[in-house]
């Protein structure tokens, strides 16, 4: 995102209560397993923006230098979240395989 | 932190002071050249400057309408200033009536023009190490690896 | 909320607010590179109005148009002459600010983060 959007407060996330209803309703996933598949869909894509914004400051220099320092941040907080939960789902599976009946 | 654009600026009126600087040498090393170069006299020269439109910041900042950038130096002007004339028979330039012709370089002007394109010159420094200050904060983000 | 949201609306009002620091420091490097260019008049970044406008009323998705952060030419009537002529010591203190405002910025964000980060690994590192 080069500064000349910053003229557009509309992609931050809406804060009021309604907002919030509405996009609950409209977003609400079926089950765990398609929110994650959706959840590692969006990860990935942010992965995919990062490493594009890293290749654009390699290769001539970025218009925004923090833009990028923060995406390879927020990307990275992303994966090790969604590793995590990675972990607890096996986990979780491991414990009910071993569960004695 | 656009820091190339922001270098860009800084450094154009570095360049812009710096040689506002040495004008103003060039108007006081011959202050008391009663000979000029082709036999005119020597005049007072003057840096006319203006605001420069780099591609690069006309991009980011057509949205708000507002032309940003650095300066640029359109030419270097003799000014019409008014020789002075100064009583001294002996000279070999001197006239029939004893007067020599010298540049109308004023010295107190020129040393006002010393001071002040010294202080854009700093200010202009300061812009720069500020811009180097924030682009270096901000690969900070993500803590020390 | 979901994974690619971690910083969530602080996030996104702290990237707004560094990028109009960053366009700050542009006007403020323009305005001292034409300090001596006859007929410039000094510009100013307005934005926290805009911002805390859009606060007030708590729908931050709400459409300020472009005016979010304006790029604002000085007052070049003559009502102040002083506004039209770029001077170099209120300058200065324009570059002081927003270059600590942005360092401020930047340490808070990477604070918010490191909380997430713990968060995320559950303490251990």
């Amino acid at each position: 995102m080069s500064i000349a959007e910053i003229g557009n407060v509309a992609y931050l996330p809406p804060v009021s209560a309604q907002a919030f209803e509405a996009r609950a309703q409209a977003g609400a996933p079926a089950d765990f397993s398609s929110w994650l598949t959706a959840e590692v869909d969006k990860v990935n894509g942010q992965l995919l923006a990062a490493d594009k914004e890293l290749r654009e400051l390699a290769l001539g220099g970025t218009q925004n230098l923090h833009q990028v320092m923060i995406a390879l941040e927020e990307a990275k907080l992303s994966l090790q979240l969604m590793v995590q939960i990675r972990n607890r789902a096996l986990e979780a599976y491991q414990d009910i395989l071993r569960m004695q009946i | 932190m656009d820091y190339f654009a922001a270098f860009a600026i800084s450094g154009s009126g570095m360049a812009t002071e710096k040689l506002r600087l040495d004008v103003t040498a060039v108007n006081i090393a011959n202050a008391n050249s009663s000979r000029g170069q082709d036999g005119a006299l020597f005049r007072p020269l003057r840096v006319v400057s203006s605001m420069r439109r780099d591609i690069r910041f006309e991009t980011a900042l057509r949205a708000y309408g507002v032309a940003l950038g650095g300066v640029q130096v359109d030419e270097i002007r003799p000014t019409d200033a008014p020789p002075r004339a100064l009583y001294e028979p002996g000279h070999p330039d001197a006239d029939a009536r004893g007067y020599v012709t010298l540049p109308g370089v004023n010295p107190v002007a020129e040393m006002v023009n010393l001071i002040v394109a010294t202080r854009s010159y700093q200010a202009n420094v300061m812009a720069m190490n500020a811009a180097k200050f924030m682009a270096q904060r901000a690969l900070e983000i993500g803590g020390t690896r | 909320m979901g994974l690619t949201e971690l910083t969530g609306v602080t996030g996104s009002m702290v990237k707004l607010a560094l990028d109009t620091a960053s366009l700050r420091h542009l006007v403020i490097a323009s305005n001292i590179a034409n300090a001596n260019t006859p007929g410039y008049v000094p510009m100013r970044v307005e934005f926290e109005e805009h911002l805390s406008a859009a606060a007030r009323t708590g729908e931050y998705g709400a459409r300020l148009g472009r005016s979010v952060a304006s790029a604002v030419v000085g007052d070049p009537s003559g009502f102040d002459p002083l506004q039209a002529r770029v001077q170099l010591d209120v300058e200065a203190a324009q570059l002081a600010q927003n270059t600590l405002q942005y360092q401020a910025l930047l340490r808070g964000l990477r604070g918010h983060m490191e909380m997430l980060q713990i968060a995320i690994s559950e303490g251990r590192t």
